[in-house]
Parts: C-alpha cells; structure tokens; sequence
C-alpha cells in the first residue's frame, strides 16, 4: 500500500482508477483466436498409421511372398557373392575344385592328339 | 470466448479418453472448447498472435500426444490446458528475452479499433488507454501477469488459478493486489502524460 495519507481526493481518483481498469479489463476479456487456427492445428496432426484392419486385402496376401523373398535374399546374395570373389594365398583348393575338371595333367606331353605334327 | 459443453455433449474428461484413442473428432471438439482461451492467455502474456498461434499450437499437439496422462483427479481439463499453456509461454519468453518493447501491443483489433475510429477522438483515446494498459500487463512480472489474466480476463476462480500456477489461493490474492496497483499506477502515469 502507498504510504501518502489517503484524502478524499485520492480515494475518488482511486476508485475513478479501479472503475476504468474494470472497464478495460472487461475489453481485453474478448477474445478470439486467429480464424482458421483451429483447421490449421487440426491438420498438422501427425498421421496416424492404416490400422491392418482398414488396410486393402491384397496387402496380406502377397505378405507372405514378401517375407519368402525377404528370407532368400541374404542366401542369393552370399552366393553371388561367392561366385565372384577370387581365390587368395597360398591355398589354392577351393579354386582347384571349382576347376578341377579343367586340371591339365602337366606330366603329360599335353599331346591330346588332337592334332597331328606336321613336318615341313 | 469459449462454450461449455451442453448436456448431450461428452464432457471434457470424456473427450480426453477419448483422444487418448486418437480420437480427431473428439480433439475437434475440445479445440473447439478451449482455443479462445489458451489463445488469449498467450497474447495477454506478451505474445504477438502469430507467437500465440504456435503456442496454442504446441499446446494442443501436447494435448494429442499425451491425453493418456491426463489425470482427471489433478484438476479439470481447462486446468491441465491452461497450466501447459502457462510453461510455453514461460519457455518463449526465456527464448525471446531480447523482445522489443511494445510488441506484446500488436494487435490487429486494437489497430482497427484506432485506425477505423480516428475520427471519434474519445474512440481513439480510450483505444490509447487500453493500449497502454495491454503495455503495462505484458510488464508486468510473469505470476502477477498470470494471475490477472486467468483470474480478471479469463473468469477463472481463485482455487482455480492457484491450481494452474501450483500456488495456494492467498498467493494468487496477494498477485493479484499487486497487479491491479501496478496496472493503476501506469493508467494515473499514462492520463498525466496525456494532454
């Protein structure tokens, strides 16, 4: 509280005061959001996700396709992979077997006579 | 301002159980209920309406995230609103804290009021008046500016707005006494500057 002793000036003007900001109170008591606000929030919501059961049936149908697929996946890809990488070092077995029918005995003359020497 | 539901409507509890199912119509509903209110407690703490938009926004993107944790024994829906509404606030102005004076006063309506009635001078002064008194609210310090605005703006009971600021209702007396001396003070400084 003011320490100013209180005259009957200060009291009209006090409650002059109290009136007005009443007045201006009630004024700012209305109120009304930004039109289009409401649509705006509403909207920006995240989605919600397709419950299964709202979802098309051919969805559920090919799933099991999908997870055939899913599962084969890692086994194709090692065997491409396999397929491609050489062999290194000195252990030349898992290429001999691959090759093992291409072997040449090197013993041999390698004459497979499949031609015959010519003498000029 | 904002309408209370009629009888054959589901109360705001009821709506909160059901946004918590991610019910959009329920949320509708209860925007419908309460964004007058959250919006006008944004401006009146100092927002300019596009910040009050966000913050009512934020707020009620809140509301449809957690509706499940909604405790209807805490306090009402209204409560639970304005109490989130109060903290985003806060947090703006923390971040603003470089604001310039004044913008708290950018109000479409108060400038329409002033620019469409320049001719009525009293129309124009009284639109000063309200304009300084808007001033003086947004410097007012945060709880005597809460308290004002829930208690003398939005109609809020005492209990109540010592519920939303997790006070007891002597203080939200106490805050509001001194709100009012403050406002009057800047309304008597503001009529002696003025011719």
């Amino acid at each position: 509280m003011s320490d100013t002793p209180k005259t009957p000036n200060t009291d009209a003007l006090d409650a002059q005061l109290d009136t007005e900001l009443d007045d201006l109170l009630a004024e700012l008591a209305e109120h009304r959001a930004t039109p289009g606000l409401a649509t705006r929030i509403a909207a920006a919501l995240p989605a919600e996700p397709t419950p299964w059961w709202q979802e098309p049936p051919w969805r559920h149908l090919l799933s099991p396709w999908k997870s055939a697929v899913a599962a084969l996946l890692p086994l194709a890809l090692g065997i491409a992979l396999g397929a491609s990488i050489p062999a290194t070092g000195d252990d030349d077995s898992w290429n001999d077997s691959l090759l093992g029918l291409a072997v040449i005995d090197e013993t041999s003359s390698g004459d497979l006579g499949l031609f015959e020497e010519v003498t000029p | 301002m904002d309408s209370d539901p009629r009888p054959s409507e589901p109360d705001d509890v009821a709506l909160m159980h059901a946004i918590a199912q991610q019910d959009r119509n329920a949320f509708a509903q209860l925007m419908g209920r309460h964004l007058d209110r959250v919006h006008q407690f944004a401006v009146r703490s100092g927002c300019d309406r596009a910040s009050a938009d966000d913050v009512a926004q934020e707020c009620f993107l809140r509301v449809w995230q957690r509706a499940g944790s909604y405790q209807s024994g805490r306090g009402s829906v209204r409560t639970w609103l304005l109490g989130i509404t109060r903290n985003l606030t806060i947090d703006r102005a923390r971040r603003e804290q470089s604001r310039p004076e004044g913008s708290a006063v950018d109000d479409p309506e108060l400038d329409q009021m002033a620019n469409g009635a320049a001719s009525a001078s009293d129309t124009l002064a009284r639109a000063q008046r309200s304009e300084a008194l808007q001033a003086a609210i947004a410097k007012l310090p945060e709880r005597q500016r809460s308290a004002l605005i829930l208690c003398q703006l939005q109609g809020h009971s005492q209990a109540d707005a010592a519920a939303i600021m997790q006070t007891t209702s002597d203080a939200i007396e106490s805050l509001l006494g001194r709100a009012r001396r403050q406002l009057k003070k800047a309304l008597s400084t503001k009529a002696g500057t003025t011719p």
